[in-house]
């Protein structure tokens, strides 16, 4: 029988070829009325929200009022996943770092690394894994081991 | 014991039995058996009837012991038979509401014996099963309701300005007039025009005043009204009327006045500057009495026409023909020292405040009056600043609204939103539809809904 | 290679039209609309007023929009109302869509591709069966070019590749599964239901009924429907639908992946209402969402090359596509790898292949290990490790025969980005797999 083939799907690779930031979309809710949300109305009418909106036009801004509740940013990933926080109180700038922290993120949840691995690679290693098979193998002559 | 008997046979007819089988049942029970047997069997009405048709307790007995007598007083029957009321009506011959009621009643409940005119009823009548579409009557608020229908609220005041440049013309105008007729030697508080009438067109009138009339400040710190045009102090002081015209008119015209005075007095006592109008009477009396210069009777004579003893006080109405926005040539100038001109006299201030809460509708409280002594703090008064406005306004006309990747919405962004967004609703619509169920709400028949009948 | 001169022939997609829904297509709507309502096609954001041009190619017999339907034109809201009742979003709200916007910068689209077309590219023809308004005619293009970038990729980069792992491969990279992932990757979310009020930022689609959905008033599965019987013939025979090929002939007559073309082309020319009725059958059943995304992703590529160009279109490839991992080497399934590495040698010119054991231990144990090699005269083809000896040899026959297939140059260059009066050194491509 001729050669077969099996049909399997490519992986992505963000970022090898184009970079898809995760971060889809940014909801900022705010309130006219509750006191906690004076840090969140500053930020939204101060330069800080165009500026940031404008460096990346990628993320899809939404600004709406949430009337009676705490300000609140929202980001939704591509995964699927939404990440919310509470922005009670803060300062127009410490809105801004909340954004960035949302804008780096990538919907994963947040976990322990297993094993301390920081980098993963869907490559093989290079010169192969160990095997007793080849190379560095030893031989016994009379009573001494000599590696071949 | 021959009563006895009597209920248990007539218990059993109406099929009222003892659950225990004792022969006894209660007061209450016996009476409704009683009446239920009256009703349904013809055959118990020849019962001989009881002397005490309310029961079958013998309260003669008792009442002859308590009154130690054998004719007790009151009436044969107190507790059976009509009481002492319907007795009388029926000597007089007057009908018992409540008898007529329940023959109505009772005449309705066996529609076999429907009379044609007893009920008003038309030939697409249908007994109603719910209370939709019916009238209500005797709701919450009902009576005050027919009430305000019938007898509207009039104000004495003139509905309140809200524009902002209107009432700085008001101001400007009351202040050209009142000093106007200080220039003239008038009395300052007068019955000003009603709804304008003699001035053929006010704009005409305010277009003037923005540019004829300037005050100037001289050393002292007072205010002096300078006209350009003679003409206009005319116009201002032919427009007053005088408050008291007790000499020289006409008989007719005395019981009018005298009512207006009654009037004004009696307003004058609600507003509580009881003081100082008695005050400007007297004035008014006495420079009027003084200066009876002939100029100023002919047109005295000519407003004497009953519309104009109409008071400055009724509201205006819609024959002044502002716009709701008043151009800018209508409008005092700016750079006039009209704002700062000195109101410390009381005459003055009082004259003044009169005449602007007539033309803005807007009453200056009390204690603030004290404090004000130039037109600037009085308009701080009068013009309220505008609301603040809500965020998404603010950012709309932000240049966060013009970048492409951002959105901005006025109102909470709900589930139907998105729905909508996905395109979801239309079909949620559909279905809810089909079901006869409301697409946003509560179901149908809510309190809400009925509340808002 | 000439290049194709397709920016010129692009006219259905790109110039602005003026043309009046047509009255076929008014059945698709919910409510009968109005006979001026226009919608229109172009580059540049479309404005009412703007849009009323003579096209060249108008036919005579067709009468001019007339500017008076604009001044009697209803209130916004009217407009609004009408507009959301048409099968897919107007052209002019794609302005208005920021989640479109977004999409735009995050694939880093050129920016002479507009938003309007990013926006035909999300309406599938379920959603919309006017093609000047859905991305059939975009995805066709499309799907040619992806089917041209990524074969060539391939071939040059493992000329020796059996064609049946090359058809693997093709659909690895940009079968419609693959194209589903990327459609989600891009972040692209898919409408409930198609019509003119949605976002155009999302995908409208008409989507299938699902298998496990109940059929309407019944508590049956629609999986579990009995499927209508259809004459058992049997075998099909050449011609039919069904039958095998071998794969030579698969290489000229199936589509990329080596599947079967339902409907060829020579089909719809002979009965053109086929084409109609394949609308008709998407419109009334539906898609699946792989379906859709493929058609996106088809027509977005299209649509690239349409309005930005070749080498545009061929970054937008290699960044998107291109760089997307395969390992080849698990794409090869064997039958008989000792035979076929027995011809394979014979062919080439080899000594025929021996297996010889290379190391070895534990034989007589629970679990020996063997390494053997497998040799053509003194050189090493391939290697294998196994738990038996047979098993170590079938793998030394598979590790050769992978060496063999997966030979790749070191220097890749790709006939289509080839310049023009440059020097062009043909690309080796073998003769393909051993036949048994």
């Amino acid at each position: 029988m001729p050669v077969q083939a099996i049909r399997t799907t490519s992986t992505a690779r963000n970022g090898v070829g184009a970079f898809i930031l995760q971060c889809k979309r940014l909801d900022f809710h705010y309130c006219d009325h509750w006191g906690s949300s004076k840090g969140m109305n500053t930020f939204l009418r101060s330069p800080l929200i165009a500026r940031f909106a404008a460096a990346h036009p990628q993320i899809q801004i939404h600004i709406s009022p949430r009337p009676n509740t705490h300000p609140i940013i929202r980001g939704l990933y591509i995964n699927g996943r939404e990440k919310v926080i509470c922005v009670r109180n803060l300062e127009k700038e410490q809105i801004l770092q909340k954004a960035e922290l949302l804008r780096d993120a990538n919907g994963e949840k947040v976990r322990r690394m297993k094993g301390g691995r920081l980098v993963g690679s869907l490559n093989e290693s290079v010169r192969g894994v160990w095997d007793p098979f080849h190379g560095g193998n030893k031989e016994i002559i009379g009573d001494r081991i000599v590696s071949s | 014991m021959a009563p006895a008997s009597r209920i248990g046979a007539i218990a059993s007819r109406t099929s009222l039995h003892t659950t225990s089988g004792s022969s006894y049942t209660c007061l209450q029970c016996r009476l409704l058996s009683y009446r239920a047997a009256q009703k349904s069997n013809s055959s118990t009405k020849h019962l001989p009837s009881r002397r005490h048709a309310s029961g079958f307790i013998n309260t003669e007995k008792w009442r002859k012991k308590i009154w130690g007598s054998e004719n007790p007083p009151g009436q044969e029957d107190p507790y059976g038979a009509p009481g002492a009321l319907d007795q009388r009506r029926r000597e007089q011959g007057v009908e018992d509401p409540e008898q007529s009621a329940k023959e109505v009643e009772t005449s309705v409940e066996d529609p076999d014996d429907v009379e044609e005119d007893v009920t008003p009823r038309g030939p697409h009548y249908k007994r109603a099963t719910t209370w939709e579409g019916l009238e209500r009557v005797g709701y919450r608020n009902w009576g005050k309701e027919q009430f305000d229908e019938n007898y509207p609220f009039e104000g004495f005041m003139d509905p309140k300005l809200e524009s902002r440049e209107k009432i700085v013309t008001a101001v400007h105008r009351a202040l050209v007039e009142v000093f106007a007729l200080k220039q003239a030697d008038f009395p300052l508080v007068m019955d000003y025009d009603a709804g304008d009438v003699f001035l053929d067109n006010v704009d005409d009138f305010l277009l003037r005043l923005a540019k004829e009339a300037r005050f100037e400040i001289d050393a002292t710190g007072e205010g002096h009204l300078v006209l350009e045009d003679q003409e206009l102090q005319e116009i201002i002081v032919g427009s007053v009327t005088p408050r008291e015209d007790a000499d020289e008119e006409d008989e007719d015209s005395e019981d009018d006045i005298q009512y207006v005075e009654e009037r004004e007095e009696d307003r004058n006592l609600k507003e509580g500057e009881n003081s100082e109008r008695l005050a400007q009477k007297e004035v008014g009396d006495a420079s009027r009495l003084e200066t009876s210069s002939p100029a100023i009777e002919p047109q005295v004579v000519e407003i004497e026409s009953p519309a104009e003893f109409e008071t400055s006080d009724q509201p205006v109405t819609d024959e002044i023909p502002n716009p709701s926005s008043i151009p800018d040539r209508l409008l005092p100038p700016v750079d006039n020292h009209w704002r700062n001109v000195s109101l410390r006299n009381p005459e003055i201030k009082f004259a003044v405040l009169k005449r602007v809460m007539q033309l803005t509708g807007i009453r200056i409280p009390d204690p603030d009056i004290a404090n004000i002594t130039n037109p600037k703090l009085l308009l701080a008064h009068l013009v309220k600043k505008p609301k603040p406005k809500k965020l998404a306004e603010n950012l709309l006309a932000n240049e966060v609204a013009e970048l492409p990747n951002v959105q901005i919405w006025e109102r909470r962004y709900t589930p139907i939103h998105k729905e909508k967004e996905i395109g979801r609703w239309k079909i949620i619509e559909q279905e809810l539809e089909k079901r006869g169920l409301p697409a946003t709400g509560d179901r149908i028949g809510s309190r809400s809904e009925a509340l808002n009948v | 290679m000439k290049a194709l001169r397709l920016l010129r022939r692009s006219g259905s997609v790109l110039s602005p039209r003026t043309r009046p829904c047509c009255f076929i297509h008014q059945t698709q709507y919910r409510n009968p609309l109005p006979l001026n309502i226009f919608r229109l096609q172009s580059t540049a954001p479309a404005q009412y007023q703007s849009a009323i041009e003579r096209e060249d190619d108008l036919e005579p017999g067709e009468t001019e929009p007339t500017e008076d339907f604009f001044h009697n034109a209803p209130t916004q809201e009217e407009r609004e109302s009408i507009l959301s009742q048409l099968p897919s979003p107007h052209p002019q709200h794609a302005h208005k869509s920021a989640r479109l916007s977004a999409l735009h910068a995050r694939l880093m689209l050129p920016p002479r591709l507009p938003l309007e077309t990013l926006a035909r590219c999300l309406v599938d023809p379920s959603a919309d069966i006017d093609p000047h308004f859905n991305n059939s005619s975009l995805s066709i293009l499309g799907y040619d070019l992806l089917g041209l970038y990524t074969s060539e990729a391939v071939l040059c980069r493992h000329p020796r590749l059996p064609t049946e792992v090359m058809f693997a491969a093709m659909w690895a990279y940009c079968g419609p599964k693959t194209l589903a992932a990327i459609t989600r990757e891009w972040g692209v979310e898919v409408a409930a239901a198609p019509g003119g009020e949605v976002d155009p930022g999302y995908l409208q689609c008409k989507h299938i009924e699902a298998g496990n959905a109940s059929v309407e008033g019944t508590g049956v599965q629609v999986k579990d429907l009995p499927i209508l019987a259809t004459d058992p013939k049997g075998k099909p025979m050449l011609g039919e639908p069904g039958w095998r090929r071998g794969v030579s002939s698969r290489t000229v007559k199936s589509d990329h992946f080596g599947d079967e073309i339902k409907r060829t082309v020579l089909d719809y020319a002979e009965r053109p209402e086929l084409r109609q009725e394949d609308l008709q059958r998407k419109l009334e059943k539906g898609v699946t969402l792989e379906t859709a995304s493929t058609n996106f992703v088809r027509a977005l590529m299209g649509a690239v090359y349409l309005h930005a160009g070749k080498k545009a279109a061929y970054n937008f490839f290699k960044a998107h596509i291109l760089s997307r991992h395969l390992d080849f080497s698990k794409l090869f399934e064997f039958r008989q790898p000792t035979r076929d590495l027995s011809r394979l040698c014979a062919r080439e010119g080899f000594e025929s292949p021996v297996a010889r054991i290379l190391s070895e231990t534990g034989r007589k144990s629970r679990s020996p290990v063997f390494v053997v090699g497998v040799f053509a005269g003194k050189d090493k083809l391939g290697e294998g490790s196994g738990s038996s000896l047979d098993e170590a040899r079938i793998r030394a026959a598979v590790g050769a025969l992978k060496g063999w297939y997966l030979y790749s140059p070191l220097e890749v260059n790709v006939p289509s980005q080839a310049e023009r009066g440059g020097n062009w050194e043909p690309v080796m491509v073998d003769g393909g797999e051993v036949v048994v």
